[in-house]
C-alpha cells in the first residue's frame, strides 16, 4: 500500500477534527475577531496537535478516530477542507450546500447502508469494484449536482482522479465518493432544515406573530 | 541574430492581433456566454475522459476453481489415528478458532487466538508449528497493538485468524480486530514470505461503506486456477449473510461477493467439486430450530442458488467440509450442542450421517474446527473447552476402518 493511501486518510480525519474543535472555538469566544492570518496559524497548529500528538498508547487522535470512522472518502476530505477555509476566512457563508444536494447525498448514502446490512438482497457497493455501470450512476448524479452546486462537481470529479490514481486503501470506487461521515453529516443538515422550517412555520400560524419592521 | 530577434517581434505581434480579435469577437458574442460554455465544455470533456479511462481497465478473468489438489484412494494399510495438544503458556487461559496449513517441509503450521478471556486487550494470534508430529511451543505473532501501528488506526481487540498458502508460496493471513463488540469488526491482511518466521505487509481490507465495519473471517479460502483465491466472510451486523472475497495471485483483494442476503447465515465452508461448481455450507445463527444449509454454485462462485436444507441441525456453531474422496465429504461439526464435536460422511451433500464422535463432554465446548487434508492425511484442530488447541490426525485407512 503506498505511503498516500496511508497517509491520507489520517489527513482528512485530522481535517474533520480540526473543523469541529476550531469551529467552536472560533464561535464562542474571543477568537471570533482573529485575523485570518492568525486563524490560519492557529487552525494549522490544531490541525498538527490531531494528526501528530500521541494521545493514548503512542497513538495521536487522528490515529483514534480513523479507527473509528473508517477511511473518508475524497469528497468529504474536499469538502471539509472547504469548510476550514471558509473558517479561516471567518465567513460561515463562504461554502454553502443548498438541502437538495445534502438529500441526493443522503439518498445515495441510505441506499448503500441498506444495501450492505442486507436489508436490500444485492449488494449496491460491490459494484464498485469494477465500476462499469457505477460509471453511468457516477454521470447522473454528476449532471445532477451541477445544476445544484458546481462546485461539488468538482470534489465529485476529483474523488474520480483519485479513484484512478488509488490514493486511499480501498479499490472501491464507493469508497472515493461517499462515506457514512458524509451521509450523517448530510442528515443533520436536512434534520436541522426540516426543524427551522416547522419552527418559522409554526411562529407564523401563532396569532400573537407580529412581523418585526426594522427603521435606520 | 538580428533578424531572428526581428522574427520573434513579429511573432509576438501576431500573437497580440490574435488577441485582440479573440477579445473582441469575446465582447461580441458575450465573453460570460463563451466562458460558461468552455468551462462546460472542459468539464464534460475531463468527466467523460476519466469515465473511458476507468471503463477500459483491466477486468479479472472469469473464475476458476483449482483442482490441484490429489484425489485420494483408499490404499494405505496402515490405521492412524493419533491426537495431541499444541503446548502453550500455563497463563493462557482462552484458546480459540484455530486454522492450519502445510507449509513447504510438510510441517503443519497452526494459529489461533489466545489470552485471558475472548475479547480481551490481551488476546493475541499465537501459532505453533508440527515437525513430525510435535508441536513446537507457541509464540505469540500478532497483538492489536502491531496491527495500530502498521494500519494507523486504533484497534482493541484481535480475533478469527485464517490462514492460507498462496500458489506462489506466500503465507497469507487474515485476522479479525475489532474495536468494540465483534460486530464492530474489520479485517486485515498479513503476508509471510518466510513460511510464517515473520508476518509483514499489515494492511486494512476496505469492505463495507459503513465505517468499514462487521466483516469477519472463520473458514478456510479456496484456491483458483489463476493463483488468487477465495477467502469465505461474513457480515454480522443487523443482518448476518456469507460473502467471498476474491484475492489475485499477490494477495491482494480484487473483489467481494454477497453469497446470499437470508438472514442469520454465516461462516461459509466452500467445497469446490470442479472448475465452476461448489458446495457451501453454513453456520446457523437463526431461531430454533436451526437448519444446516447447502447452497451450490454453478460459476465459480460468481452467482449462488437458492439455500437447500439438509438432514442436519446447527446448533449456532461453526463447521468444516472437506471432499476426501471424490463424491464422499467429511464434515467436522457440532450436531446438537457444543458440548459434542463428531465427523460425518454424505455423498451428496445434503443426507448426512454421523460416523465418529471425537468429543462428547456435557457443559464444555469443543468447538471452531479447521481441517486440512494432504496425502491420505486428515489434520483436524478445534477448541477444546476453549482452553487448548486440540490435534486430531487420522488417515484414509482410519476413515475406511470406521465404514466411510
Amino acid at each position: 500500500m503506498s505511503t498516500m493511501a496511508n497517509n491520507l486518510p489520517l489527513i482528512s480525519v485530522s481535517l474533520l477534527c480540526a473543523w469541529l474543535v476550531t469551529g467552536i472555538i472560533f464561535h464562542f469566544s474571543k477568537f471570533k475577531t482573529m485575523r485570518p492570518g492568525n486563524r490560519f496559524i492557529f487552525v494549522l497548529l490544531v490541525f498538527a496537535l490531531i494528526r501528530f500528538a500521541p494521545v493514548y498508547d503512542g497513538m495521536s487522535v487522528a490515529h483514534i478516530l480513523r479507527g473509528i470512522l473508517g477511511d473518508l472518502s475524497i469528497t468529504t476530505m474536499l469538502l471539509f477542507l472547504t469548510f476550514l477555509y471558509s473558517e479561516i476566512r471567518g465567513c460561515n457563508s463562504c461554502y454553502k450546500i443548498n438541502n437538495a444536494l445534502w438529500l441526493l447525498i443522503f439518498i445515495i448514502g441510505l441506499t448503500l447502508c441498506l444495501s450492505v446490512f442486507g436489508c436490500i438482497p444485492f449488494d449496491i457497493y460491490a459494484s464498485g469494484y469494477f465500476p462499469k455501470g457505477l460509471l453511468i450512476f457516477y454521470l447522473i448524479t454528476q449532471a445532477l449536482f451541477r445544476q445544484l452546486n458546481k462546485k461539488f462537481t468538482i470534489f465529485w470529479l476529483l474523488a474520480l482522479v483519485g479513484y484512478i490514481f488509488k490514493v486511499l486503501p480501498s479499490p472501491n470506487l464507493w469508497d472515493y465518493l461517499i462515506d457514512p461521515v458524509l451521509w450523517l453529516v448530510s442528515l443533520v443538515c436536512l434534520i436541522v432544515f426540516g426543524f427551522l422550517k416547522i419552527k418559522n412555520r409554526t411562529k407564523f400560524l401563532n396569532p400573537n406573530f407580529r412581523f418585526k419592521t426594522h427603521y435606520n | 541574430m538580428t533578424n531572428n530577434r526581428l522574427k520573434n517581434v513579429g511573432g509576438l505581434n501576431e500573437v497580440f492581433v490574435c488577441g485582440i480579435i479573440l477579445v473582441g469577437s469575446m465582447n461580441f458574442f458575450n465573453i460570460d456566454f463563451l466562458m460558461n460554455t468552455l468551462k462546460f465544455l472542459f468539464f464534460w470533456t475531463l468527466t467523460l475522459t476519466l469515465c473511458v479511462i476507468i471503463y477500459s481497465r483491466h477486468c479479472p478473468s472469469v473464475p476458476e476453481f483449482s483442482l490441484n489438489k490429489q484425489k485420494n484412494s483408499l490404499d494405505s494399510s496402515r490405521i492412524l489415528l493419533e491426537t495431541r495438544f499444541i503446548p502453550q503458556p500455563d497463563f493462557i487461559l482462552f484458546a480459540h478458532s484455530p486454522t492450519l496449513t502445510r507449509l513447504s517441509n510438510g510441517d503443519l503450521l497452526a494459529l489461533w487466538f489466545a489470552g485471558n478471556d475472548e475479547g480481551k486487550p490481551d488476546v493475541k494470534i499465537w501459532q505453533s508449528t508440527c515437525h513430525n508430529g510435535a508441536w513446537k511451543m507457541a509464540h505469540t505473532v500478532v497483538s492489536p497493538e502491531l496491527i495500530s501501528k502498521e494500519t494507523k488506526r486504533y484497534v482493541r481487540k484481535v480475533g478469527n485468524p485464517v490462514v492460507y498458502k498462496s500458489a506462489k508460496g506466500t503465507l497469507h493471513l487474515f485476522v479479525v480486530t475489532a474495536i468494540g463488540g465483534w460486530a464492530a469488526s474489520s479485517l486485515n491482511e498479513l503476508d509471510s514470505y518466510d513460511e510464517g518466521k515473520t508476518w509483514q505487509n499489515t494492511r486494512r481490507l476496505i469492505l463495507t461503506p459503513f465505517f468499514d465495519l462487521s466483516t469477519l473471517c472463520r473458514t478456510s479460502p479456496v484456491a483458483l486456477n489463476d493463483g488468487g483465491f477465495y477467502l469465505p466472510v461474513y457480515h454480522e451486523s443487523v443482518r448476518d449473510y456469507p460473502e467471498i472475497l476474491r484475492f489475485d495471485s499477490e494477495g491482494n483483494f480484487v473483489q467481494q461477493i454477497r453469497m446470499t442476503s437470508h438472514n442469520d447465515i454465516l461462516q461459509p465452508s466452500i467445497v469446490p467439486l470442479d472448475k465452476q461448481k461448489a458446495y457451501a455450507f453454513f453456520r446457523n445463527n437463526g431461531d430454533e430450530p436451526r437448519t444446516l444449509y447447502r447452497q451450490q454454485t454453478n460459476n465459480c462462485g460468481l452467482e449462488w442458488g437458492e439455500l437447500e436444507k439438509t438432514n442436519l441441525n446447527n446448533p449456532n456453531s461453526s463447521l468444516v467440509v472437506e471432499e476426501i474422496l471424490p463424491g464422499k465429504f467429511l464434515m467436522v461439526h457440532n450436531p446438537d450442542d457444543r458440548c459434542k464435536i463428531t465427523l460425518s460422511t454424505s455423498n451428496d451433500g445434503l443426507k448426512w450421517q454421523e460416523f465418529y464422535t471425537l468429543e462428547d463432554v456435557t457443559g464444555e465446548s469443543f468447538s471452531y474446527p479447521s481441517i486440512y487434508v494432504h496425502d491420505d492425511v486428515v489434520d483436524i484442530l478445534y477448541s477444546w473447552k476453549k482452553q487448548k488447541i486440540k490435534h486430531v490426525r487420522f488417515n484414509l485407512a482410519w476413515l475406511k476402518s470406521k465404514g466411510f
